[in-house]
């Protein structure tokens, strides 16, 4: 040997943590970087911002409205706004969150929209019924389905608190930083919309209600 | 429960994830982004720049204020949830799917009802005055010291001091309609004194004279008590509207009489409510019905129908919609009689076509107090709880459940007021409407869920 470490050795030495912490600086940099192009008006530096956070910012917004004609254009809006917006942005490090804050914040938008719009309009609003394409089994989007037409019917940031911490498995302080309110707030939005969809799913899905409560598959009754 | 709602949760994103992998939405987004213009950049926010901006517009509005007591200061109102407003004559048109809520600094409200038009054509510091170019609009005043709020509908000036009530106005008939839910208020028109409409009564005018005849005499009609089928037929009456100097339309009345009498349309299920006494197949007016009899084909044969009654007499209510144009649709509404009307609005709730709330609203509005216009606010209820607007859906059967207490969609109005108010969240009204529901019906179909709001 020439004295050098092999890659091997060099990652043994490295125990998981640190690889975790060397990810994550590297990421910051790569953000900071980002917002510093965004800021220099760089002409392909918005395109660079979709390709690093548009699948996650995606998935956000399936995670909070389902399968939902709007998306594209909550999508694309997110990204008009955080464009428009980059200049407010004080700790560059922080671009992820930001972004998420601003995703929640528009979706939000959207599920209050149609909450007021339903009162107003006679017709059904036009969000359609999960039905994921995909090879997935159709007990599974039968369960899909179903799970979203309870969480239509509460109130947006209890829908919105349901989805942050149990469909996209954000923590509690992840997701209360991406809602945008207190730890404590959130803990309580959270609780509510437990309440609420047990409530729900026992009027209008009574055996999703039943299969929630004893079937061994969500864990031990 | 949590551990299980993150089972729950981890099983619905990973379906979810399928269809995330389709990057096809992304890409048309990045398109999208690319071909969007640069936004300009927002500069970076400033804490203290709100802050003092905050400052100097509590400063300012405070100096304001001292110098302009807010006994001087105009109400103003907003539209929809729009910016408040203080613009006086600025139309305001309600689309025909849907109410237009109109709320004013000092309390009132106005709803314009699908397809209505109305100005605020005058702000005071103690009320506002309406001016209803046409359609049904619902207004709520509250009573205060000074209060002068007015609503003009075409010729004729309705004074508020504090109430509720609906007004109609529709300008090609001239026909106006009033219909007091609480209060009182003072009506005028063309040839007649201010006279006084108290709660729960109801004043219709139409023309009834020929070319040149006398400016029309309101009639003050009280709203039929339940059962007073006289009074209700009366009302359910289509306006007595014969030719006059501005219409070109064929006097309808007359020629409705040359047809042979209407076989009742089948009714579809429970949505189709019981049918008033049709006038046309009456003698609702020995005058006109005499001129029918002298010259019967001169006047089918001179006049051309209007299309409406053709489809009506078929019982083609979903060609009606189909084919008539909103001009012949708003003649229909506002010549048909209350079954037709009822059956339109059914065929247009079965098609989903968007004027089906506009249809209950005219119905409400001309028919006032009659079974038909109590169901239509359970047809209302009907569509707002399958709109998912459980609230206004409990308004409309709690009017209906008011309207027709022992109305035969008053099981089931019962019945679903304890859902309506259940998916609304509000345990306290669900409480009491399960109470009401089982203390009626302890073995209705809705009898369970009523025990179970009151477990």
């Amino acid at each position: 040997m020439d004295g050098q470490m092999s890659v091997s050795e060099v990652m043994s030495e490295l125990d998981r943590e640190s690889l975790g912490q060397l990810a994550k600086e590297e990421h910051v940099s790569h953000d900071a970087m980002l917002v510093e192009s965004l800021r220099a008006d760089d002409p392909d530096a918005s395109a660079a911002l979709f390709d690093a956070y548009g699948q996650y910012v995606e998935r956000l917004l399936v995670r909070v409205l389902g399968r939902d004609p709007e998306i594209e254009d909550l999508l694309h809006e997110v990204f008009v706004e955080a464009l428009a917006n980059i200049g407010q942005l004080r700790d560059p490090a922080k671009l992820k969150g930001w972004l998420t804050r601003m995703t929640v914040f528009i979706a939000r938008g959207s599920l209050r929209r149609r909450r007021r719009q339903a009162w107003l309009v006679f017709l059904p609003g036009d969000e359609v019924p999960e039905q994921p394409s995909g090879s997935s089994a159709p007990e599974t989007r039968d369960l899909l389905a179903r799970v979203f037409a309870v969480l239509r019917k509460l109130r947006p940031n209890h829908r919105i608190a349901f989805s942050l911490r149990y469909i996209e498995g954000m923590t509690l302080p992840e997701a209360a930083e991406a809602s945008g309110v207190s730890l404590a707030t959130f803990k309580r939005w959270l609780k509510a919309s437990d309440h609420a969809f047990l409530a729900r799913a026992k009027r209008t899905d009574h055996a999703l209600y039943q299969e929630l409560l004893e079937s061994p598959r969500w864990g031990a009754p | 429960m949590s551990k299980r709602f993150e089972r729950l949760g981890a099983e619905v994103a990973r379906t979810q994830d399928e269809s995330l992998d389709d990057a096809r939405r992304r890409a048309r987004v990045r398109r999208r982004l690319s071909d969007t213009p640069a936004p300009p950049l927002r500069p970076p926010s400033r804490a203290w720049r709100p802050a003092l901006g905050l400052i100097l517009a509590a400063a300012t509005a405070a100096a304001v204020l001292m110098l302009w007591p807010s006994a001087m200061r105009p109400i103003a109102y907003r539209v929809d949830d729009g910016e408040p407003s203080s613009a006086v004559g600025r139309l305001i048109v309600a689309p025909d799917n849907r109410s237009v809520p109109v709320r004013f600094t000092d309390g009132a409200s106005v709803d314009l009802m699908p397809g209505a038009q109305a100005n605020v054509s005058e702000l005071t510091p103690a009320g506002a005055t309406l001016q209803l170019e046409r359609g049904v609009a619902t207004v709520s005043v509250r009573h205060r010291k000074a209060t002068r709020w007015s609503v003009r509908a075409g010729p004729f000036l309705v004074r508020v001091t504090g109430t509720r009530f609906r007004v109609g106005w529709n300008p090609p008939e001239r026909a106006f309609d009033l219909e007091v839910l609480e209060g009182e208020v003072r009506v005028s028109g063309p040839g007649t004194p201010e006279q006084a409409v108290r709660g729960g009564a109801g004043l219709r005018v139409v023309p009834q004279s020929e070319i040149g005849a006398e400016p029309p005499e309101p009639k003050l009609k009280p709203s039929p008590a339940r059962g007073e089928q006289a009074a209700a037929t009366e009302r359910a009456r289509p306006p007595q509207i014969k030719a006059r100097a501005s219409s070109v339309r064929p006097p309808a009345q007359a020629l409705e009489l040359n047809l042979p009498p209407k076989q009742p349309a089948p009714v579809e299920g429970s949505v189709a409510p019981g049918r008033p006494p049709t006038p046309r197949t009456e003698a609702p007016d020995a005058q006109v019905e005499n001129e029918s009899e002298d010259e019967p084909e001169t006047s089918a044969t001179e006049q051309p129908l209007d299309p409406w009654i053709a489809l009506f007499e078929r019982g083609s209510y979903e060609l009606a919609l189909a084919e008539l144009s909103p001009e012949e649709i708003e003649r229909a509404l506002w010549h048909a009689d209350a079954g037709d009307l009822m059956e339109l609005g059914a065929a247009a709730r079965h098609a989903q076509d968007r004027r089906a709330g506009y249809i209950y609203s005219v119905i409400r509005s001309r028919f006032a107090g009659t079974e038909a216009a109590a169901e239509a606010a359970f047809m209302l209820a009907r569509m707002y709880f399958h709109s998912g607007a459980p609230q206004m859906a409990a308004t409309w059967l709690e009017t209906y459940l008011r309207e027709q207490a022992d109305g035969r969609f008053a099981r089931e109005a019962a019945g679903r007021l304890v859902e309506a108010h259940v998916q609304a969240d509000d345990d306290t009204r669900a409480r009491a409407a399960a109470e009401r529901y089982l203390e009626r019906y302890p073995d209705g179909p809705h009898a369970t869920l009523a025990r179970s709001v009151l477990e």
